[in-house]
Formats: C-alpha cells, structure tokens, sequence
C-alpha cells in the first residue's frame, strides 16, 4: 500500500464517519421540522377556519337564507344543535326587521391550540342595517371567542361567543 | 492495480465530502422560516405566548392614565417600547395630556383576551382585547371594549413594544 493510498484511505473513513454522523443528525432534524411545519400549519388552519365562521356570523341577511346556513356549515356539537334550533326563529326576527349585517374580521389571533382543540379571538367591524336605523347603515364592531375542534379534516366551531365587559 | 484502488478512493472520497456538505447545507444553510397565511406562527409556543402575554400586560400599562400621573406614566410605559415607538408615543403625548388633564380623566383598562395572529423570530403581533372604563371629572365611567394589534420585536432586556394600532 503506497503513502497516497493510506491517506486517501484514512480519508474516507473518516469522511464516511462524518457522513453517518451528519445523517443521523439530518434525520432527527427533517422529524423536528416536520412536528414544527404542522404544529405550524395547525395555527393557519384554526384561523382560517374561525375567520371563516366569524365571517358568516357578521353577515347575515333577511332576503337570503343561505347566509343563516353558513354558520351551520361551520359548526359541530351543541352549538350547530342549538343554532340549527334557533335558525328559523332568527330568520323570522331578520325578516320582521329587514335586518342586514355586513362584516369582516380586522384581525384574529390564536389563544389556545392543541392537537383537536383551540381556542381563536376575533375582532370584527362592519355595519348593521334595520327597520329601527330605517335602512341605514350603523356600524358594529364586534369582539369574539372561538372555540374550535378538530373533525376529521376540518376544523370546526363548538362554541362562538361575544368578548363584553369581562368585569 | 494499485492505480485503480488510488482512483476508486478518490471518487470514495468526492463522494462522501459531497454528501456531508449536503448533510451541512440541510442542517445549517436553510434559514428560518418567515409567517405566511398558512403558517403564521413560526416559532416555538413558549416564545409566541411569552411575547403575547408581554403585549397584553404593556398594551394594559400603556391605556391606563390618569391625568394626577401622566408624566409618571409617559417615563414608565416609553421604557416598554422600542426606542422609534417610545419617540412616537412621546410626539403624540402632549396634546393626549392637555386632553387629560383638562378632563380630570381616570382610565383604567384590563385585559379581557390575548392571541397571537403571526410570530416569527424578529416580529410578534398579537391581538389584545382591552376593556377600558373611563370618568371625567369624578363621573360615572364609560366602557370602551377596544381591540389593539400589538406588534413586539425581541430585544436582550425581552420583548418590547414596537407599533399599537387600536380599533
């Protein structure tokens, strides 16, 4: 074996060593950022799914019944129960006052995530319209909290109250 | 023969130095990711909660004034916020104190709810809802339910506040 061959020899375990090394660090490091990318996406998800149902509950119209079904669409449990319920007696109290609320979420931001569970706030501003402002336009900003849970696929609203006084 | 071992150790060679400067490349050249609207939250839970809870305690110290302690206040709460904030807030402070002052205004405010709406390593917004109760000259209070998107920038003494925009 010549000088040349021993070093190139040596430099190749050496160079193999390294090798496993930086494998077994690439494959723990690809599993954390994994774990990370969805733990990351689940705070894209929740938003998304509370800024969808947030959205639906600000805009609500007398003349169009789908915009009360919207909210059903997005919500599970109880609260879907509770609300499909009530949905024809809302569209009734909607239609006797011509009422019409428009709305979109300003900015919503994550309190609470886990896995199945979260729990999202939402500030909303928009407008409301009825026999008592005779058509006109009023505006209301709203404050909510969502609590959300995941189904499946999706994730969907079990709870959506308003923010009031917390005193 | 002896050629053809040197030749195969040397490829043996390019080859492994290759794979660990990608192994490298993969663990070290990536850079962090930056919050998009599928993944807002790009840091860990415990640095986003820590820079949330932080902005709902000063966006609290910062809405509550009195007009017997304005300039106390106005020391007290520039400390919390970025060097370009806390000059901001200082330009915007003298005619909010005449206001004040004049009012015998007394504003309280407490935190009702806090998320967070994007974390990355450099900037933190969070969404804070404040309740605000308010008396001019002894009266009755007034409730104001204000929302703040608070945006936080890391700093060696913590987080500090760096913008406050209300609705």
């Amino acid at each position: 074996m010549t000088t040349a061959t021993r070093w190139l020899t040596g430099l190749v375990v050496l160079l193999l060593l390294l090798a496993l090394l930086g494998g077994a660090l690439v494959w723990r490091t690809h599993g954390d950022r994994a774990d990370a990318r969805t733990a990351q996406e689940r705070y894209g998800d929740v938003l998304a799914a509370a800024d969808r149902e947030v959205t639906a509950f600000v805009n609500l119209r007398y003349d169009d019944p789908a915009s009360i079904d919207a909210v059903a669409a997005g919500a599970t449990g109880d609260f879907r129960d509770r609300y499909v319920r009530s949905s024809q007696r809302v569209a009734r109290v909607l239609a006797r006052h011509r009422s019409v609320s428009t709305g979109r979420v300003v900015w919503s931001g994550v309190s609470a995530v886990s896995p199945d569970r979260a729990t999202v706030l939402a500030a909303t501003s928009g407008t409301v319209s009825n026999d008592r402002s005779q058509g006109t336009p009023r505006p209301r900003d709203f404050r909510f909290e969502v609590t959300l849970v995941h189904v499946g696929d999706r994730w969907l609203t079990a709870n959506l109250q308003f923010v009031g006084d917390s005193a | 023969m002896r050629r053809r071992t040197t030749g195969l150790l040397a490829v043996a060679c390019l080859v492994l130095a290759a794979l660990a400067a990608g192994e490298a490349w993969y663990l070290w050249g990536i850079s962090d990711p930056t919050p998009t609207t599928q993944r807002p939250v790009v840091i860990g839970d415990v640095d986003a909660q820590t820079a949330v809870e932080t902005a709902a305690q000063d966006a609290a110290a910062i809405f509550t004034t009195s007009w017997r302690t304005y300039d106390q206040h106005l020391a007290r709460v520039t400390t919390l916020m970025t060097p370009d904030m806390a000059e901001r807030y200082r330009k915007t402070a003298e005619p909010v104190k005449q206001r004040t002052v004049a009012a015998r205004a007394v504003t309280s405010t407490r935190v009702a709810g806090s998320g967070v709406v994007r974390a990355g390593t450099d900037e933190v917004q969070a969404l804070v809802l404040l309740d605000q109760r308010t008396s001019q000259n002894g009266g009755v209070p007034s409730f104001t339910a204000r929302r703040a998107l608070v945006t936080m920038v890391p700093s060696d003494g913590g987080w500090l506040v760096d913008n406050v925009q209300t609705q």
